[in-house]
């Protein structure tokens, strides 16, 4: 029971230096109380059990509703989330690595990994920060359980095992990479096929039965299909190898916001030291063939979601959030190696080795601080900017000539306006950062949202598609013919039932093609 | 490195460490506030978007000015990290000033001078615009390193090696915030004196010993000058220097400033408070004349203790602008003048000089908090006020019928609203622009304003109104209709120009200005 035993002074001092650095990072958010666009009704109504069903991540809310009821709190949310997390960094050293964390060298390195802006796009969506946190310790305690497995209670310590990961599986299914490096990393430690057993048993047990799952919940109408469900066939898993490796190495370098070239190439130079490292430690001759499958078999694991999902060609956010260069992805992978990367070099390196390696993880602590930092800049500033904007919109429809207080409105707004952006300054070659940077806090989609949440009574509702014979002539013009957009006098179009918000020009094109649409089904 | 630290007398210890990292938490607490909401002042509306550029300060001859910001924060003004990276240089500072002075060594001693400075409301002076927290409070650091360094290398085999370094201590704070070389003298003289109190030391020895510290700022401040010669700086108020021969008159008006300087009260600076530190400092320098044995010795002692407290006033002496009783000013000087205060109580060798620093800190350091707090309310409900203000003046704008965010307009402001004072209750001799009375909607930034929140870059930064935009209908429009905000009149918007008016002052110098344009009407 050597992995569950109570913490020790080291223990508890690096989970402490870990925690703080990350609150550093992000006690601004964490007092503003600034959330992101999925999470308007969630702040406002809480989050149930079964609020994940409809994505297919069935535990997605279980640990929100055993620790905080369910709610989303200020301070709360993020702080226990960041305290879950760094408890699983310091337990992956401990326990499952077993390196040592006693000196100020060690604390140094736990924080520059701790601290990794990777945590930004979990920390966006407020209403999953807890659970997407929480994962990492749980995964944490599902490693520990099948390393345990292996020294006594084999198969109850493997079923617990695979129990836990099936949650965090539920839950969020990128998680499962942390689990992929971690074994893949564990391997270095101890080549041992026996030992491996219980990972492998685990991993299968609990992954097996989500696609069932899945297919169960979509079949009784609870969850909708969406690109982040569908899995791959095993033909097409062989085939997409060399892709996914390709996509695994290309991330390592490509800039995106908060992610500039000089972070990476930071990120990079430990990489390649470990590798280096590991040559002249680890891969003697007789064990080369494990040094030509761990390499490759890390890029995989970095990338395990874009492996094993099925990915939507020409999707929206195919092009915009595409998986092989998603930051939540990356989250559960990037850090666990980078964490591994340094202890080894750390414990395996020479003197001057080690004394470059201060130096490089002081760099990527301060490198860590401005970019959470400006991040936090521009989700603070961004997020009162659209509020501003909202305020406004609300207050020319409560000015309508038309406007009545009782009345629900079915509110259609269309395009979209994006602030963060205007408080960063991107460095070159910068691509992607859907959440980290551009989408809007108020989605086109989330209307009746963040319409009502500061509203005294409830006014805004977008459930229902506006109805053929609803089309007025006075709404038909506005769609065709009116150019005005907002802030134009005219970017409002209201009558008894309908609110229309002329945003954007380009938002209006999807509105006028449906009209067309809708316009021929009445001729 | 270690080994040199250790040969400087550098290299912290367990006390010195409890010391920095108490003070520096207590220090944090006090403007943990202004920290958390990301406050800034109306310097920083373009610099919080974009980013500082090493030549940002230039124009005002301040080519050093923005060096940390881009090492340190790759140019950016960042939440949090901006005010505890400043606060880091400041506690680093007061304790090296602690190691210089000579205060004797304990953990309580080091805290109490170390969290006193650091608390006194002059810091937040230099938190109001957040583009110079980081620089402005590191300039402490390096000016009190110079010193230090400077004394060292009196006796130091590596002289020149410091006396190089300490002269690069001295030149970069001139280049970012030339009234630093408050700090520099009024350390110095500090220093002076105390070797003269408690070193025995004469006037002859006293200047063997520090000519070289001397030197080098002569020397760092040449540099400084000559260094202004190779950059275009505009016409700024902060560089013209007194002529020489006004000098020896404005010696006595700068001594009359120093005293005064006691009683003149400021925001958050108010009767009660300032009293307190005076009664600190008349009981330091009682004990001044208590401690010394003889005449000679009272006689120069006062000469120090008044160069010293003359030293606090040196921008003044120097410069031709007014700058006496500016709270950021002072934070170089005079905060300087009342630790010294407390660094003697320390030092004197007896029980009650202790028990007093000790009651005076109990006192002051919770004042200083309590003031503290008071300034950040006070900023943060001006600030509040202020930008609902601007919100409702775009709100206007956007609404307007003439608007197309799509165009261009030229842009101008009447005038400016400040609201941070209508959240004040206190009473003060001496109005501070930092602490209290300048606006965050200030005129020349109104349209760095308007678009920081706005969706829509629609304001023309390449030209100012022009005279042809001013037509009859204009004209009239100004002088008979227009009123100050929150009057509907306030926003004018047409195909071509917005105009907003703050306050009555602005509307009537605009008048002015447009009345030449129709002088027969």
């Amino acid at each position: 029971m050597r992995h569950f035993t109570t913490l020790g002074k080291s223990e508890i001092s690096g989970w402490l230096w870990s925690m703080g650095i990350i609150c550093l990072c992000y006690a601004v958010l964490m007092f503003s109380f600034i959330w992101g666009n999925h999470d308007w009704q969630p702040v406002l109504n809480d989050a149930g059990l079964s609020a994940g069903l409809v994505e297919g991540r069935f535990s997605q809310y279980l640990l929100l509703n055993l620790f905080l009821s369910g709610k989303i709190l200020p301070v709360l949310n993020i702080l226990f989330g960041i305290s879950l997390y760094s408890l699983a960094l310091v337990l992956l050293c401990t326990r499952f690595f077993e390196f040592s964390l006693s000196t100020l060298a060690d604390k140094l390195f736990l924080a520059s990994v701790a601290s990794l802006p990777y945590i930004t796009e979990i920390i966006y969506f407020h209403f999953i920060t807890f659970s997407l946190l929480g994962w990492t310790l749980v995964i944490t305690l599902s490693l520990l359980t099948a390393k345990h497995a292996a020294e006594k209670n084999y198969v109850q310590n493997t079923i617990l095992s695979a129990l836990l990961l099936f949650l965090a599986a539920g839950g969020y299914p990128a998680s499962v990479s942390m689990y992929a490096v971690a074994v893949c990393l564990y391997i270095i430690c101890r080549p041992n096929i026996k030992k491996l057993i219980p990972f492998t048993v685990s991993f299968v047990v609990a992954l097996t039965p989500i696609p069932f799952i899945y297919n169960w919940l979509k079949h009784n109408g609870l969850m909708i299909p969406l690109y982040n469900s569908e899995t791959e066939t095993i033909a097409n898993l062989i085939r997409k190898i060399p892709e996914t490796l390709s996509y695994a190495i290309q991330s390592l370098y490509q800039p995106q916001p908060f992610f500039p070239l000089g972070f990476k190439i930071l990120i990079i130079i430990i990489l390649l030291l470990f590798i280096i490292c590991l040559n002249k430690v680890y891969f003697k001759r007789h064990q080369l063939y494990i040094s030509l499958l761990i390499i490759p078999a890390l890029l995989l694991a970095l990338k395990l979601p874009l492996w094993l999902s099925r990915q939507i060609a020409d999707g929206y956010y195919t092009t915009r959030d595409p998986t092989a260069f998603m930051i939540r992805g990356d989250f559960y992978a990037l850090p666990v190696l980078l964490l591994f990367s340094l202890f080894y070099l750390q414990k395996f390196g020479s003197q001057q080795l080690r004394n470059f390696l201060l130096a490089l993880s002081a760099t990527l602590l301060w490198f860590n601080l401005n970019l959470n930092l400006s991040f936090c800049k521009t989700m603070l500033l961004g997020f009162k900017a659209e509020n501003l904007l909202l305020q406004r919109i609300t207050g020319r429809i409560e000015q309508h000539p038309d406007y009545k207080p009782d009345n629900i409105y079915n509110i259609t707004q269309t395009g979209e306006v994006y602030f963060r952006h205007k408080y960063y300054t991107p460095t070159t070659n910068e691509k992607y950062g859907f959440y980290t940077l551009h989408t809007p806090f108020g989605r086109y989609w989330t209307g009746s949202e963040h319409f009502n949440f500061y509203a005294p009574q409830n006014f805004a509702d977008n459930a229902v598609p506006i109805a053929p014979e609803d089309i007025t002539r006075e709404m038909s013009d506005f769609i065709f013919s009116s150019t005005a957009v907002w802030p134009s006098a005219g970017a409002i179009y209201l009558d008894n039932k309908y609110c229309i918000i002329a945003l954007t020009a380009e938002g209006k094109q999807p509105l006028i093609q449906q009209f067309d649409y809708l316009n021929g089904q009445i001729q | 490195m270690k080994k040199l630290l250790q040969q400087l007398a550098l290299s912290p210890d367990k006390t010195d460490f409890s010391a920095l990292l108490i003070s520096f938490l207590i220090i944090n607490f006090a403007f943990l506030f202004h920290s958390l909401n990301f406050m800034w002042g109306n310097h920083d509306v373009a610099f919080i978007k974009n980013e500082l550029l090493l030549s940002s300060g230039l124009f005002e001859g301040r080519f050093t000015q923005f060096i940390p910001y881009r090492l340190l924060a790759m140019g950016q003004i960042l939440p949090i990290l901006n005010n505890i990276i400043g606060l880091t240089f400041l506690t680093l500072g007061l304790w090296l000033l602690a190691k210089y002075w000579q205060i004797p060594k304990s953990k309580l001693n080091y805290t109490l001078f170390i969290t006193f400075f650091a608390t006194q409301p002059y810091t937040l002076s230099w938190m109001y615009f957040a583009f110079i927290t980081i620089s402005c409070l590191l300039w402490v650091l390096l000016a009190v390193l110079g010193l230090y360094l400077s004394e060292q290398a009196y006796t130091s085999r590596h002289h020149k090696t410091l006396c190089i370094i300490a002269i690069v201590c001295f030149y970069i704070p001139l280049g970012g915030y030339p009234p630093v070389i408050n700090t520099f003298f009024v350390g110095l003289s500090a220093r002076l004196t105390i070797a003269c109190l408690f070193e025995n030391k004469s006037l002859k020895n006293l200047w063997r010993t520090y000519k070289l510290t001397l030197f080098n700022i002569l020397i760092a401040a040449i540099l400084f000058k000559l260094t202004l010669r190779f950059i275009p700086v505009d016409n700024v108020y902060n560089l013209e220097t007194t002529p020489l021969k006004e000098l020896p008159a404005k010696f006595f008006t700068t001594l009359a400033i120093a005293f005064r300087q006691f009683f003149v009260t400021l925001p958050f600076m108010e009767q009660g408070y300032k009293t307190l530190l005076a009664i600190m400092s008349l009981c330091a320098v009682t004990g001044a004349f208590i401690t010394t044995p003889n005449w000679q010795k009272r006689i120069c002692t006062t000469l120090l203790l008044t160069g010293t407290i003359w030293a606090t006033a040196l921008t003044t002496f120097l410069v031709i602008p007014h700058t006496e009783y500016v709270s950021r000013i002072d934070f170089y000087g005079f905060a300087f003048l009342y630790a010294f205060f407390l660094a003697l109580l320390l030092k004197y060798k007896t029980n009650l000089s202790h028990s007093l620093a000790l009651v005076f800190m109990l006192l002051l350091i919770p004042a200083n908090i309590i003031n503290d707090y008071r300034a950040q309310k006070v900023w943060k409900q001006g600030a509040e006020a202020e930008f609902q203000i601007l919100n409702r003046v775009a709100e206007r704008i956007e609404n307007h019928p003439d608007f197309n965010p799509n165009h261009k307009y030229r842009f101008y402001q009447a005038g400016d609203i400040s609201l941070r004072p209508k959240y004040y209750q206190g009473r003060y001799d001496k109005e501070d622009v930092f602490l209290l009375s300048l606006p965050y909607l200030a005129i020349w930034q109104g349209a760095n304003l308007l678009e920081f929140y706005s969706p829509y870059t629609y304001i023309d930064r390449t030209s100012p109104l022009l005279p042809s935009d001013i037509t009859p209908e204009v004209y009239r429009y100004f002088i008979q209709q227009a009123r100050p905000f929150p009057h509907s009149e306030a926003v004018f918007v047409n195909q071509d120009i917005i105009i907003v008016i703050y306050n009555q002052a602005g509307l009537d110098d605009f008048r002015e200005k447009i009345r030449i344009l129709y002088p027969q009407t």
